[in-house]
């Protein structure tokens, strides 16, 4: 499984969330919102100005910054191959 | 369970799941907002009965988590930790359970009954979801109820599920932690123990398609469509409140008119030589309060089409699509919404503007937003923009409106980045990380319930504070008055009219009904009444009414007033026009002198060492003074102050065009002046509920004024010194401004990063 951030995935590829680099208020928000590891990731766009980027995850559609996204890693492809 | 206390129920669930409409469905009308001591978070709560007993029902603030990071967080901890609720009505979003059951297994820690709400079953049902209630409620060991509370029809469900869950004892927590669990830990049991849950109650259809709100999403934030479809979303809006809203109110004008005019018959009457000091208050407070009850339809049209825009979801996706933009200079996407209610384009308002910006997670960029939104363009700055344009750029109409209202966004946006990088630097950042609702229909009572909602607010809040200031304004500008010798000075000429009337009736078949100053006084008054009758009357019939009205009041008068056969009674009408015209004269002189010798008119005048670089004078000093209640103050003031004395039917335009002698460069001056001018009363009183301190407040309010003058002294002097034109003036200083956007917006390209590698 190779692991990449989260910037990295192409768009409408599944992939598996691996680790969630953050701390603190931030680490507790992104829970919030559904970034759990070993959970199923997919970016599905990106904003007109390209950043932020749209993604889904099991409990909904979330905005997410680049550079924010940069702190969740994912382990891409293997969801995908079935 | 005692009757004689109400019973507490507290409203729990996160954003966008219905909350605030199963508030609204079990409340009613009858809302109090408070705020929680020492933060911004709005408490709201409301009674209502259940059964024979009172409840008070408090909405807690739309959260994910019960953590401490955010002040909501610790709000609503702190509640129901402190104030022990009855019940805790925990509503989730039954189309997307999973993040709303998280906060139910928090909810189900405080040894207090638990009564879960699935909302929008509407919405799960379209997308294929079935539920096992009753292995849900066996699971959690809770009362369940599946419902939508957008339908009125549920209220009485709602009601009796409420009662039964009372009843019942607090629930058994679902997890059990041992002390000093790592926080992160704790999440992932939690949020794994609701998957399990859910796997085992939630059947979802596989047949269920791809969801209509990607299908629509594919289009609205489609890569090369998306900014152009919210441009005109935006323009929408803004046509359909500020440019429709405003055409209605020449239908609502004439019924404000109409108030007006029935309170006005209220007040103590006119005498032939002053008019009495209530009237003059009444009439002045009158006309405060209509001036802001004008702006009503605009507001309502505005904070529905807004509400359609939350409701929908499509608010969160303008956020999604302008954080890039608004990154740039410090604020948050989710600023949009504040910077549309303040009036990007045309004119909005700062007072809803900063209301709205307290859904910005984000503190910096909600602090920045908060002391940027008054330099946008307020609706009621609009007619002093007009005024002056229509002055002096008659030919360049159009273009100086563009640039006066494009103007004050860069400001705006530079001031956010020049703030956000010094004053705000320590305030706490939180990145963009936001949920994206899918698409949801509006409905139109919930549309209608937030905006009067806010229009409400805005009514108590704002007509309160600005009632207050125009006393205050009204006294500065009546007193101290004109001297002693003066007013003996037009005691005498009054008393010489009203000889010059007597004289001329000489002989006259009239002249025994007019023998007192009060007789003449009630002639003057019946004449003006019925001239005011006539202007609103358009047909033959309705005049022929108003005549055989007026002839019953008094046929005497009335035969002075019409009766052009009369030979005796047109010599009459005569001398009255005289006496009129006389009356009004001197009431405008004493008005012109009282207002030059008032507190205001000092304080202008003061204020002129000052303001003459920029090209004021005294006149205009006043203006801007009073302005700061009302915006719309400013072209009544200097209407008033420019009122041709022997004519009252020039309109405001002409008399400063004849009298003021203002070069158009001043009229740059005053239009930089007013644009970047600091917020007005109301909006200072939403800025102290928001910041939470009166040194920010203060603050707020002073840097803007700086900065206003120094740009209008500014641009004066240079204008001035290098005989620039008036339009050469105002894009040379559009193009610095420019320039000054784009370099901030790209330097320091990532001072959010750059920010948190320096911690």
């Amino acid at each position: 499984m190779i692991i990449m951030t989260l910037t990295e995935l192409p768009h409408g590829q599944e992939a598996m969330i691996s680790e969630v680099r953050a701390e603190g208020a931030l680490l507790a928000k992104l829970l919030d919102m559904g970034f759990f590891p070993g959970r199923k990731i997919e970016v599905i766009r990106q904003a007109p100005l390209l950043d932020p980027l749209w993604v889904r995850v099991a409990s909904g559609d979330v905005g997410i910054r680049r550079s924010e996204a940069m702190l969740i890693e994912v382990g891409g492809g293997s969801c995908g191959l079935e | 369970m005692a009757s004689n206390r109400p019973l507490k129920i507290a409203l729990l669930g996160q954003p966008n799941c219905g909350k605030s409409t199963l508030f609204n469905t079990l409340s009613g009308a009858k809302q109090h907002i408070a705020n929680y001591p020492g933060v911004t978070v709005d408490k709201k709560s409301a009674y209502f009965r259940l059964g024979d007993q009172e409840v008070e029902l408090i909405d807690l603030p739309g959260i994910y988590s019960l953590s401490t990071f955010s002040p909501e967080e610790r709000v609503s901890l702190a509640y129901l930790r402190e104030e022990k609720p009855d019940l805790i009505l925990n509503i989730i979003d039954a189309s997307n359970p999973l993040k709303g059951l998280y906060l139910t297994t928090q909810a189900m820690e405080f040894k207090i009954p638990v009564l879960l709400v699935l909302n929008m079953a509407d919405v799960a049902k379209g997308r294929g979801y079935r539920y096992d209630l009753e292995a849900l409620e066996a699971q959690l060991g809770i009362g369940v109820i599946l419902c939508n509370a957008r339908q009125k029809s549920e209220k009485k469900r709602i009601l009796d599920a409420i009662q039964e869950a009372l009843k019942s004892d607090a629930p058994t927590p679902i997890l059990q932690f041992s002390e000093g669990e790592e926080s992160k830990n704790i999440a992932i049991a939690r949020y794994e123990a609701c998957e399990k849950i859910l796997e085992s109650v939630l059947i979802k259809d596989p047949r269920a398609k791809g969801s209509l709100s990607d299908r629509i999403d594919k289009i609205v934030l489609h890569r090369y469509l998306a900014l152009p479809i919210l441009l005109a979303v935006i323009y929408a809006i803004y046509d359909l409140s500020i440019v429709r809203g405003y055409e209605l109110t020449n239908y609502t004008w004439p019924y404000l008119a109409w108030l007006k005019q029935e309170f006005v018959s209220l007040l103590p009457p006119e005498h032939l030589g002053a008019i009495p000091i209530w009237r003059d208050f009444g009439v002045w407070m009158a006309n405060s309060v209509l001036a802001l009850l004008n702006y009503l339809p605009i507001f309502m049209i505005l904070f529905s089409l807004i509400a359609i825009l939350e409701d929908s979801g499509y608010m969160a996706r303008m956020a999604f699509a302008l954080d890039r933009l608004f990154r740039s200079y410090g604020l948050h996407g989710q600023s949009t919404l504040s910077y549309v209610m303040g009036g990007v384009v045309v004119g909005g308002c700062a007072v809803p503007a900063i209301m709205a910006s307290r859904g910005i997670g984000d503190v910096r960029a909600r602090w920045a937003t908060i002391l940027t939104v008054p330099f946008l363009n307020c609706l009621a700055k609009t007619p002093f923009f007009v005024l002056v344009v229509s002055v002096l750029f008659v030919e360049e109409k159009a273009l100086v409106m563009f640039v006066i209202s494009t103007l004050t966004v860069m400001v705006a946006l530079i001031m956010a980045k020049i703030l956000s990088l010094t004053l705000l630097r320590s305030k706490e950042t939180l990145p963009f990380v936001m949920e994206l609702p899918p698409y949801h229909l509006p409905t139109l009572r919930g549309v209608l319930t937030a905006a009067w909602q806010k229009v409400w607010l805005y009514l108590k809040k704002v007509v309160t504070v600005v009632l207050a200031v125009a006393v205050v304004l009204f006294v500065l500008i009546q007193f101290p008055g004109v001297s002693k010798e003066r007013q003996e000075e037009f005691d005498r000429s009054i008393q010489g009219a009203y000889e010059r009337f007597v004289d001329a009736l000489e002989g006259n078949s009239y002249q025994a009904a007019l023998n007192t100053p009060q007789r003449v006084m009630a002639l003057i008054e019946f004449s003006e009444n019925y001239k005011q009758k006539r202007m609103g009357i358009t047909t033959q019939e309705a005049l022929a009414r108003l005549d055989e009205k007026y002839a019953q009041i008094e046929p005497l008068f009335f035969k002075i007033v019409r009766d052009r056969s009369d030979k005796e009674a047109a010599k009459v009408e005569r001398a009255l026009r005289q006496i009129i015209s006389a009356r009004k004269t001197l009431f405008r002189e004493v008005k012109d002198e009282k207002i030059a010798n008032s507190y205001l008119g000092i304080a202008g005048r003061a204020l002129e060492s000052v303001t003459q670089y920029a090209g004021f004078d005294w006149k205009i000093n006043i203006a801007f003074l009073s302005s700061f209640a009302a915006r719309e103050s400013f072209v009544a003031t200097l209407g008033a102050l420019f009122e041709e004395v022997s004519d009252g039917g020039v309109r405001p335009e002409e008399g400063i065009r004849t009298q003021g002698g203002y070069s158009a460069l001043a009229g740059v001056a005053m239009i930089l002046f007013m644009a970047l001018t600091p917020p007005c009363i109301a909006t200072i009183v939403v800025l102290k509920t928001q910041l939470g301190s009166w040194r920010w407040t203060l603050f707020a309010l002073l840097y803007p004024l700086l900065l206003a003058l120094a740009v209008a002294i500014g641009v004066y002097s240079i204008g001035n010194a290098l005989e620039l034109s008036a339009m050469g003036a105002l894009l040379g200083f559009y193009g610095i401004l420019l320039a000054l956007l784009l370099a901030l917006g790209f330097f320091p390209r990532n001072f959010h990063q750059t920010l948190k590698e320096n911690k």
